[in-house]
């Protein structure tokens, strides 16, 4: 059985400007020319200081001197709107935008898609929280024709009583009450009906249909029909885009990169929602903060790259990840928008939770191992998260290599096969020197903390001269031996063999 | 009373096992936490459970630094390694104390010759004390370690305190072995830890080796230290000082493999 949900956005510009960061004092969006702009929207503040729809600016200003005016931006409404329609997709398959004047939103298909999640009551559920957490507030409206359910959404999102019409036959019903203001018709039209003392949808249905559609028109015979499921409507398709991208305008100037948060949790949640409806993971989001132009110096974005080990899509797991990357950054100058964008969708592999606890032998290569090495890197860079990795080669200080636990390594390496040399003479210590110490010398004893006694050795290693005097590994030629102060501390010390014949600390067998 | 002054009395109350006397200090107290073996049996002997406990803050008090701390915990974390789980080192903070083994780095051929694979390994180098103890946490809210060592920083007792209560905690989510290395002259500040293991250089026996003190562990106290060797050389210096270069060489160089990348470069 289809069904079709309308979500009806009250005075959309307003919630959009109010999505960053609720705004507490009176604010109202303006339009018109701009020598003699009008209210077209105010909050709840405004309202109550006595700031009406239609309003000039000036006027407004002499009531409400704190009064916060937002211009409206038709770009920033239908790009909204499709980031949304981008989010709803992971709802149903058959998702259409609508723009109007009292309410702009979305229509989706759900009763093909409502035993997926559990239910209709379930799926209403999930919605409205989604939309909460987008940031936005909408009005439901259930009928079992697209018109019908925007009718149902517009008239409750303009604070009216109305039914839903879950059923073809509970349609009429339904839509009989509803004023003719909802339909959207003509002001010419409406006002004609309106002196025919024909106020209601349902009064209209009731007029002979041959002389209706001679007198308005067939469009509008047609439309009713649609809405009463007496003639078929299909919908526009919405296709979704393969690249993701949203923005949020930020009401006030952000300085500290912290107050970003708030906003970037709006976009990882929409998100989240376009990922779930390609079924996909982002492997690289790009958050970039707009400055306004204050100076000449200061660059116009600052650009933030979440770079993760595997694809996610989890907007809490992101926003962690975030959050850290935050506290290494300063912006520049202050920021005015954020936008997120991912432009490469990658295949996502959900890790379902598991009904038992974790085994005792977990894998080390599970998600939670990624996830630190993740959490770690972005905190603290590649240069202080990295792994050592042994190399075949006889110079100690060569057979070392720090690799970075970047994101482009994926997460940690898989062993590495044991190097080819057989087991050195001497015992290897634990830890090493990256630069040998020099010795203080006391002929021809060196002394560490004190006076030395050598232990075991030596083993001479003299290699390095197939590197032909590369200057950053140079051949050596030197005897090490262990050696042990009177502090209990174990050392590996070397000998050059070449004069002066100095003595090393290299190494601590720790 | 302090427990110095217990110890005459304890050691005056003779060994235990007297039939149909049971002695108050004579079983160590039987932990509820897992343990892995140490790999040293006379340690795992006076530790309870009999090894490191899992999920539980450990700490090491060595009073010189590098005195065999790491050799002491290598067997364990061969052992989580072994097992294919994950280790976390956080290394020695980079404003910490000027000392030059601060600022070594593990080696990974002494690790796999202690059995320890560095590749089931992460390594942390914080700037600042603020990111280790960040670090630390992090890794412990990870459920698959195996395994944190880290060389925290100090700050004051109080705070310290504070710091390793919430690690403390953190490590009782999951069943890592969690060791920390801290400077000598914590052993008087009170400590969360479980288990507090103060490593000395054992001077007494003839092999000179490290001396564990265990300073705090449930059960009764220890009262003599327990030596271990932890290196594998004998105790005497071997004969004399080299005096020149070239005589005391034994190894011929040219009777090794050339390493494959060498072999590449020349060829």
């Amino acid at each position: 059985m289809t069904l079709w949900l309308a979500l009806c956005l009250p005075a959309l510009p307003l919630q959009l400007a109010e999505r960053a960061a609720p705004c507490p004092g009176p604010l109202a969006i303006v339009e018109g020319p701009r020598e003699r702009p009008l209210i077209s929207f105010c909050n709840g503040p405004a309202r109550a200081a006595g700031i009406a729809p239609a309003m000039k600016l000036a006027a407004a200003q002499a009531l409400a001197h704190t009064l916060t005016a937002v211009p409206r931006n038709p770009d920033h409404e239908r790009d909204a709107l499709h980031e949304l329609a981008c989010w709803a997709y992971q709802f149903s398959a058959q998702v259409t935008i609508r723009t109007g004047a009292p309410a702009s939103g979305l229509v989706l298909e759900t009763g093909g898609s409502e035993r997926l999640f559990g239910g209709p009551s379930e799926l209403h559920r999930r919605i409205r929280r989604g939309l909460g957490h987008l940031g936005y507030r909408a009005a439901f409206g259930y009928a079992a024709t697209p018109r019908a359910a925007w009718l149902i959404g517009t008239a409750r999102a303009s604070g009216l009583h109305a039914a839903d019409a879950r059923t073809a036959a509970l349609l009429d019903a339904a839509l009989a009450p509803l004023p003719l203001t909802v339909l959207q018709w003509d002001a010419d039209t409406t006002r004609a009906l309106h002196a025919l003392g024909l106020t209601t949808i349902g009064q209209v249905i009731g007029l002979p249909r041959d002389a209706f559609a001679r007198r308005f028109g067939v469009e509008r015979l047609g439309d009713l029909d649609r809405a009463l499921g007496r003639q078929p409507d299909p919908q526009p398709a919405f296709s979704l885009p393969a690249r993701f991208a949203a923005h949020v305008e930020l009401a006030a100037d952000v300085i500290d990169s912290g107050q970003l948060m708030f906003p970037a949790h709006r976009l990882l949640r929409s998100l989240e929602g376009f990922l779930r409806g390609h079924n996909a993971g982002a492997a690289e989001p790009v958050f970039t903060a707009h400055h306004s132009r204050r100076g000449e110096r200061t660059p116009a974005s600052t650009r933030i790259v979440l770079a993760l080990a595997a694809p996610e899509r989890d907007a809490g797991r992101l926003a962690k990840l975030l959050a850290e990357r935050l506290t290494r950054i300063s912006l520049p100058a202050p920021a005015v928008g954020l936008s997120l964008a991912v432009e490469r969708l990658a295949p996502f592999q959900a890790l379902n939770a598991s009904l038992l606890p974790p085994s005792q032998d977990s894998v080390r290569d599970g998600l939670d191992w990624l996830q630190l090495s993740e959490t770690l890197h972005a905190r603290l860079g590649s240069e202080r998260v990295f792994q050592l990795q042994a190399v075949d080669d006889h110079r100690p200080e060569h057979a070392i290599r720090i690799v970075p636990l970047g994101p482009e390594r994926g997460g940690p390496r898989a062993a590495v096969p044991p190097p080819a040399l057989p087991p050195p003479a001497l015992q290897r210590p634990l830890m090493i020197l990256s630069a040998p110490l020099p010795l203080p010398q006391q002929d021809p004893r060196p002394g560490y903390r004190g006076e030395l006694a050598l232990i075991a050795g030596p083993e001479r290693i003299e290699a390095g001269w197939w590197d032909f005097g590369d200057p950053h590994r140079p051949t050596v030629h030197r005897d090490y031996f262990v050696a042990r102060n009177g502090h209990g501390q174990t050392l590996w010390v070397y000998r050059e063999l070449k004069q002066p014949r100095r003595w090393y600390l290299h190494g601590f067998f720790c | 009373m302090r427990a110095a002054n217990l110890i005459p009395l304890l050691r005056a109350a003779g060994p235990p096992g007297m039939p149909g006397l049971w002695h108050a200090d004579d079983p160590l107290a039987t932990t509820a936490a897992e343990c892995t073996s140490s790999g040293f049996d006379a340690l795992d002997a006076e530790l309870p459970g009999g090894g490191w406990p899992q999920g539980q803050l450990v700490e090491l008090l060595p009073e010189d630094p590098g005195i065999g701390e790491l050799s002491l915990l290598a067997p364990a974390l061969a052992a989580q390694t072994r097992a294919g789980r994950a280790c976390v080192w956080i290394l020695p903070c980079e404003s910490g104390p000027n000392d030059p083994l601060q600022q070594a780095l593990p080696y990974p051929p002494g690790l796999v010759e202690a059995g320890i694979d560095p590749s089931c390994s992460i390594f942390v180098r914080p700037a600042v004390a603020r990111e280790a103890w960040w670090a630390v946490e992090q890794s412990l809210r990870a459920a698959h370690l195996g395994a944190l060592i880290g060389w925290l920083p100090t700050s004051s007792a109080q705070a310290d305190f504070r710091a390793l209560r919430r690690l403390h905690l953190l490590a009782q989510r999951h069943r890592a072995l969690v060791f920390a290395i801290r400077p000598p002259h914590c052993a008087d500040a009170p400590s969360p830890a479980v288990l507090r293991l103060q490593l000395a250089c054992d001077r007494r026996s003839p092999a000179p080796g490290l001396g564990v003190t265990i300073l705090k562990r449930r059960g009764r106290p220890l009262i003599e230290p327990v030596a271990l060797q932890v290196h594998p050389w004998p105790s005497t210096a071997i004969a004399g000082w080299p005096r020149s270069g070239f005589s005391t060489a034994c190894h011929d160089v040219m009777a090794r493999p050339v390493p494959a990348c060498a072999a590449a470069a020349a060829g």
